[in-house]
């Protein structure tokens, strides 16, 4: 489907060429004749859509602006607050649970004119990398329906790859937005950490989640970040600076620009056809002016197993407050309360949020606390310094996103310790804070897409959308992914 | 299948977690976490005595807001998404139990005091605004 982008739906419709209401039926049309298939929302809000359209609509024909993102469509990750609207985290443990309040980029996407079409699927609470976890049956991959969309943010990577919308939000802790982006051909982006508010996010590692933006275009994720970008009082971790001006810098290209193929994420553990493309977007870049070397970043090796013991543990404290008591799913009949407690727990968590609760109490429990999470969070200190060096020698890092294409659905349920493998080049991202970045380049095996990351420094999201859009702009020239039915 | 966890280590661990396990579940988790445990022996090896944690990204401590008067949360809204309410409070089930056995203590969750003040919890479901 080739489907206007967001940029030019906006213009369009701040124009008066088109109108807001045109553009969500065209979009609702689409999700009522594939969605029963893909199953990428958990929710479409049809009713508000067409409302929210309607008063777009109205304010361009009085002559004022809509905003940046006028009347485009935009679904929500089902883990961000929407004020009177089901927000589930794909969990029995809050089936029904309608927020009092909406998530900051929620408000801020109202206000720049997007129309939230609604709330799409993801693993339950964000635990996952094939959206198999859902309580609410899996999303499929549009690309070809046999094959997991990635995840957890699958719901929304599914979205914008089958035209449902333009643009999504999806949040990325290990990994989450990039994986999926990559294994359905979209472009997904990981800010760095505080740069967009968590406040309405609905916590699953707190030192590693971020929101960000999925989109078909580079351009389209710069606009969608810049909306959601800045400072806010409401989450004490937000950065108090501006929302950083992206777009204006695309088309400076790569000229001088130094970048670095990451050893360690290029070599074991990733499939042969991946890392062809890898290589191959890294020659684009030498093509396009930038100076590419290898560069060893060796602490990365380690972030699969820290993040495994780190995020369970945030999640393990994160995920007690679901008691039962104040809102979501309570068991019936208990005698008291802590046999409540255990029995609700029991029935709305489902086998991979239960594994996760027990491996951060494992690790976080008296006795093993210095052997596990205590070792992890040093790891982490490694791996900050080891990218520090990196960007001592080089602006951007580049790897794989994924270590393979979209695999079956049930290929890794069974095993999850091999579902963990899918975040081996993403993790080190979230670790350190950092911006990446994952880029649709042509196809692999089965005619599957190909994402490549890139990655950068602290706060460097300029110089990473500008290496973006010279990796996507010589995607173009490959032969395509299949193309989506 | 690793020696590194017994069934009755992983059973305490679910009841810290407040979570009722099945046998099988008991059986099944035992195996999986063992298996994931085995993967971060590499970084269990590692020696790390000179290398300093790192818990967050960020370095910001004591991030305060201006200490301006506004809006809470709608005490009735907030209510009707609770199992059970009554006065304008939540209801829960019995909290002390009768003469017998000491109880476990009903806390709100595992390990939150060993995670210091690196969470911030701005971004709660639903216990401010």
């Amino acid at each position: 489907m080739a489907a206007a982008t967001a940029v030019e739906l906006a213009a369009s419709i701040r124009a008066g060429r088109a109108t807001a209401r045109q553009v969500l039926e065209d979009h609702l049309a689409a999700i009522a004749t594939r969605d029963g298939e893909i199953h990428a929302f958990n929710e479409v809000m049809a009713d508000a859509a067409r409302a929210a359209a309607d008063d777009v609509d109205a304010v361009a024909g009085q002559g004022r602006d809509p905003g940046p993102l006028a009347g485009v469509p935009v679904a929500l990750k089902d883990n961000l607050c929407t004020r009177g609207v089901p927000t589930t985290c794909s969990s029995r443990i809050l089936e029904g649970w309608r927020p009092p309040y909406d998530a900051t980029v929620v408000s801020r996407l109202a206000a720049a004119g997007a129309v939230i079409i609604g709330k799409t699927n993801l693993d339950e609470f964000a635990m996952g990398s094939s959206t198999e976890n859902s309580a609410f049956g899996p999303t499929r991959n549009p690309h070809d329906p046999s094959k997991v969309p990635g995840g957890s943010s699958g719901g929304s990577a599914a979205a914008v790859a089958a035209g449902f919308a333009p643009l999504a939000l999806g949040s990325d802790t290990g990994g989450s937005i990039r994986q999926p982006a990559a294994l359905c051909g979209v472009v997904g982006a990981k800010p760095t950490y505080g740069v967009v508010s968590r406040y309405g996010l609905i916590a699953f590692a707190s030192s590693l989640d971020q929101i960000g933006p999925f989109a078909t275009t580079v351009e389209d994720a710069a606009l969608l970040l810049e909306v959601i970008a800045g400072h806010d009082p409401l989450d004490s971790t937000s950065l108090d600076r501006p929302a950083p001006d992206l777009r204006s810098q695309l088309g400076r290209g790569v000229a001088g620009l130094k970048v670095g193929l990451v050893t360690e994420l290029n070599g074991d553990g990733i499939a042969p056809d991946v890392a062809e493309r890898t290589r191959q977007a890294a020659a684009a870049l030498e093509a396009a002016g930038a100076t590419v070397r290898e560069v060893s970043v060796p602490s990365v090796t380690y972030g699969l197993s820290a993040y495994y013991l780190i995020a369970p543990a945030e999640a393990s404290s994160n995920l007690a407050r679901y008691d039962g008591v104040r809102y979501g799913l309570r068991a019936d009949g208990a005698e008291d309360i802590t046999e409540m407690y255990g029995a609700t727990r029991a029935a709305g968590f489902g086998p991979e949020v239960k594994r996760r609760i027990m491996l951060g109490t494992y690790a976080l429990s008296a006795g093993y606390y210095d052997a596990y999470y205590g070792k992890a969070q040093k790891v982490r200190t490694l791996i900050v310094r080891d990218f520090a060096a990196a960007y001592g020698q080089v602006d951007v890092l580049l790897s794989p996103t994924a270590p393979t294409v979209a695999f079956e659905l049930g290929a890794k349920t069974a095993d999850p310790l091999s579902m963990y493998m899918n975040d081996v080049c993403t993790i080190p991202s979230n670790l350190a804070g950092h911006p990446a970045i994952s880029v649709p380049f042509g196809a692999g095996v089965g005619g599957l897409p190909v994402g490549v990351q890139i990655m950068a420094p602290a706060l460097a999201e300029a110089a990473m959308f500008r290496a973006a859009a010279v990796v996507e702009a010589a995607a173009r020239d490959l032969q395509p992914a299949a193309e989506v039915a | 299948m690793s020696e590194r966890l017994s069934p009755e280590v992983v059973a305490h661990v679910a009841q810290l977690a407040r979570l009722d396990l099945t046998d099988d579940e008991l059986a099944l988790y035992t195996g999986q976490l063992a298996a994931v445990l085995d993967h971060a022996a590499d970084v269990e090896a590692l020696e790390l005595d000179d290398i300093p944690p790192t818990a967050h990204p960020l370095s910001i401590v004591n991030v305060l807001r201006a200490d301006e008067p506004h809006r809470c949360l709608d005490r009735d809204e907030v209510l009707a998404m609770a199992p059970s309410t009554e006065d304008g409070r939540f209801r829960v089930p019995r909290i002390m139990s009768e003469p017998g056995p000491t109880p476990t203590v009903p806390g709100s969750g595992p390990s939150g005091d060993r995670k210091g003040k690196l969470s911030p919890e701005v971004h709660d479901t639903g216990e401010e605004a």
